[in-house]
């Protein structure tokens, strides 16, 4: 039963590319649309200038910090052409002192 | 042929996983199919003196609002991070234009100035000059004729051209165009007029007092006109108004009415709401919805999407389409990014207005008790769809769990929570140095936190394929009941005393009159306790104190007693038992809940099975008002038929993306049926959704109308959203998305 599953979505696909074959062939060559990877930047500035940035990391869960002259930052908002800021992380309390 | 084949895949791939199905085929499955979510997007004006006019977007999605300061529009923004309202310098001659009206012409904009109506579109060719240099109000009719008024007089331009003028007796507050009828409509404060371009004739419509605002409805066959106290609907063709004013609404002073895909809009001092089919309203209150409630415009924001200009800025309400499974996937990450506290769940305080860039982790009476409500739903998923990552979060929640037995020094003993040392948030006397000098440990803990741990550990041990994790779950559940049958069915504290909340011992627990809900709830508790750690530990100390609690001490009658006889305690009571029972108690009900996990589940014998079921029945039939959405799903675990399924989806459906505790108001609404006060606290007829209401756990009372803070916490959907969806799913009442199935 779950074997006739791939030989059923195969017959499908076939059916499907026999029925644009007809338009295709006037193209000598057709580009077909697969997904690549594009990059884009979402940035976060600091808003302070007279902060040093050190090193920042992910954790697993996508949590952001980076370490800096004024203690632990993370980023705030941001989206691609519309930059965030670097926030202080004030989440856990004692890591202020 | 191809047609017949694919039905045939369709049909047998679907026989196919319902034959997987491994639970009750008697209950119910609500498929998830995907549903229209709305959530806001806020736009604030930065300058308090500016002064918000009207808002339009045009075909393309570009926003722009008329202020006093000229035109605006919107800049950055997104669910949970408001943008801002700047100037908008976009085309630069429209700084110095003494624009007075925007307005949508074809989905356009078109501007009106002292000079001209005129508009970018149409590659600038429109620009049809007029007479009125005070025009601030105008709409478009047929071939880019336009009506404009000034407040005292009206022209019909075409194409530069005055076609026809007139003085008002009454200030014209609005003009709307009638294209099927091709008729104009004009509002003044006492009548509606009727303007049609075809035959030059002004003539009065409608007659009435306080008119605000109106719009033109069911495709062109109505008028509905809002008013100072509340709307009326008007026949167009007739000017007849159609039955009674009607003020059945969140708030009757009116300030705006759209009509917006069939569905009624209205503006108010107190916020927004949309008339639904089934006669009720969405209420789109507070800031989780709006920059401020004072709402000056609705208008349609293009596809999925309404606008609503405030006096503070602008909202555009978004219908996203999506299933629960893609809520619980945003929820997954709401908790992980914002709500993970050296593990456990918790709450985001302190913020700065919702400002989610400010706040920290609160340590919490109840730590352990949030905790293991997430940590069950993690367990849940990780047992429907064997995530990793659900696993791994498994493993750190139950690290933190664990941690609250070693970090202080009493055997079995869980502390309520742990902080590194001097910074405890709350109870600073509750708070003892633990051996470890970084750290401090909460003592105290309640009977909340009893239940809660012994839920999850038993969740845990069922259900997770991970040998060290049932390993450690069932250690957990031995080493806390153990601690409980040594101490007397107490839980001690490092002082060497019960703990306040700690006690299940006859001798308190009987102490109660027996109509007063701590009698029930201890002896319900203990019971599903005993039997939880007999049924993963089998020893029999577990099992011989639950039956001697049952057949002694009358805990089986004390947890069987119906809820309906649950009440005061009576006036020859002790002070404590009447403190207790002065009111219903709904963290009580969160812990009935838990605990019947293991009631149930873990039952001794099939006849005392049967009567947990009614037990839980008779709890859930009290609580079905309240449509919590939790409780549905937890009575579900009984195999009972009917446990209110449709109103746990709606719960999970209604429940808000944004979880910020804004501050809500609702008792005012004039929408709404109060009842007479009572012992349940409930306020109105019908609850209102949870979109509506405060943000609240699981313990809250969802009859409570007001609340919220400021918007200075925000709550972790782990227990409050992610608990519900997640048992729904392992008990099989909630499939995976209908698109999935398909292919799995």
């Amino acid at each position: 039963m779950k074997k006739w599953l791939p030989a059923g979505i195969a017959i499908m696909a076939l059916a499907s590319c026999l029925q644009n074959k007809a338009d295709q062939n006037q193209h000598e060559q057709v580009y077909t649309d697969v997904p690549y990877v594009q990059d884009y930047s979402i940035k976060y500035n600091i808003a302070d200038s007279g902060l040093s940035l050190y090193k920042a990391y992910a954790d697993r869960n996508g949590v952001i910090q980076v370490l800096s002259s004024k203690g632990l930052l993370h980023p705030f908002y941001g989206a691609m052409l519309y930059p965030g800021t670097l926030a202080p992380d004030d989440t856990y309390r004692p890591m202020k002192d | 042929m191809r047609k017949q084949l694919l039905f045939t895949l369709i049909l047998s791939i679907f026989l196919f996983s319902c034959s997987e199905k491994k639970v009750p085929d008697a209950q119910t499955t609500y498929t998830d199919i995907p549903y229209r979510q709305d959530y806001s997007i806020k736009y604030n004006v930065t300058d308090s003196g500016t002064v918000l006019h009207k808002a339009y977007a045009d075909r393309n999605g570009v926003i722009q609002i008329l202020s006093s300061k000229g035109l605006l529009h919107p800049f950055s923004g997104a669910m949970l991070y408001p943008g801002t309202l700047v100037p908008d310098d976009t085309y630069r001659p429209m700084k110095d234009k003494k624009i007075a009206g925007i307005r949508l012409y074809q989905n356009q904009l078109v501007y009106l100035d002292d000079k001209a109506v005129f508009s970018n579109a149409w590659a600038g060719s429109l620009y049809s000059r007029h007479g009125l240099p005070g025009a601030a109000v105008f709409a478009g009719g047929d071939d880019f004729a336009f009506l404009i008024s000034d407040g005292s007089s009206l022209q019909y331009l075409q194409h530069s051209q005055v076609i026809w003028e007139s003085k008002s007796s009454e200030q014209v507050l609005d003009i709307a165009y009638d294209s099927m009828k091709s008729v104009f409509f004009v509002l003044t404060p006492g009548q509606i007029f009727s303007f049609s371009p075809a035959d030059k004739q002004y003539t009065p419509l409608f007659k009435a007092d306080s008119l605000i605002c109106f719009t033109i409805a069911s495709e062109g066959k109505d008028i509905i006109a809002g008013t100072h106290n509340g709307y009326i609907i008007i026949d167009a063709s007739t000017g007849k108004q159609k039955g009674e004013i009607n003020r059945k609404l969140p708030w009757t002073a009116l300030t705006a009415v759209t009509e917006i895909e069939g569905k009624l809009w209205f503006g108010s001092p107190r916020g927004a709401f949309m008339l639904k089919d089934d006669g009720k309203f969405n209420y789109y209150a507070s800031k989780r919805w709006l920059p401020s409630d004072n709402v000056k415009q609705i208008v349609n924001g293009g596809k999925d999407m309404v606008l609503i200009l405030t006096d503070a800025g602008l909202a555009k309400i978004c219908f996203k389409t999506m299933t629960l499974e893609d809520k619980a996937v945003f929820f997954d990450k709401q908790v992980r990014k914002r709500h993970i506290r050296n593990g456990f769940n918790a709450t985001l305080v302190g913020m700065k207005d919702g400002n989610l860039g400010t706040g920290h982790m609160e340590d919490s009476d109840n730590d352990g008790l949030w905790t293991s409500m997430y940590l069950g739903a993690e367990a849940f998923r990780y047992a429907v769809t064997k995530s990793p990552e659900a696993l791994q979060n498994c493993r750190e929640s139950l690290d933190a769990m664990e941690r609250l037995y070693s970090v202080n020094p009493v055997k079995g003993f869980p502390a309520r929570s742990y902080e590194r040392r001097g910074y405890k948030l709350h109870d600073p006397e509750k708070w003892i140095p633990a051996p470890d000098p970084e750290w401090d440990w909460k003592s105290t803990t309640s009977s909340d936190e009893a239940i809660g741990h012994i839920f999850v550990f038993a969740v845990l041990a069922e259900l997770v394929d991970d040998e060290a994790i049932k390993e450690r779950s069932v250690a957990l559940i031995d080493s806390l009941m153990q601690h409980v049958v040594d101490n007397d069915l107490y839980l001690v504290d490092w002082d060497g005393k019960p703990t306040l909340w700690g006690k299940w011992n006859p001798e308190y627990v009987n102490a109660r009159p027996k109509n007063v809900g701590d009698r029930k709830i201890n002896s319900s508790n203990i019971i599903a306790m005993l039997q939880t750690a007999y049924h993963f530990t089998k020893k029999e100390i577990y099992k011989e104190k639950a039956f001697e609690l049952m057949d002694k001490h009358g805990y089986l009658e004390n947890l069987m007693r119906p809820m309906k006889e649950i009440g005061p305690a009576p006036a020859d009571a002790d002070d404590w038992s009447k403190m207790l029972s002065h009111e219903w108690n709904h963290s009580d009900d969160e812990m009935y809940f838990l605990g019947y996990w293991g009631l149930y589940r873990y039952a001794f014998n099939d006849t005392l099975k049967e009567k947990y079921k009614e037990a839980i029945i008779d709890h859930w039939e009290i609580e079905r008002p309240e449509k919590e959405g939790a409780w549905n799903i937890f009575t579900a675990l009984t195999g009972t038929k009917e446990f209110d399924l449709e109103e746990a989806v709606w719960y999970l459906q209604e429940y808000p993306l944004d979880m910020i505790g804004w501050t809500v108001r609702n008792s005012e609404r004039k929408d709404i049926e109060l009842v007479e006060p009572n012992f349940r606290g409930q306020t109105t007829k019908e609850v209102l959704p949870p979109d509506e209401l405060d943000i609240s756990r699981h313990n809250g009372n969802r009859f409570d109308l007001n609340g919220g803070r400021n918007g200075n916490s925000e709550y972790s959907a782990g227990d409050i959203w992610l608990l519900p969806y997640w048992m729904g799913r392992y008990l099989e009442v909630i499939s995976a998305p209908a698109n999935k199935q398909m292919h799995r």
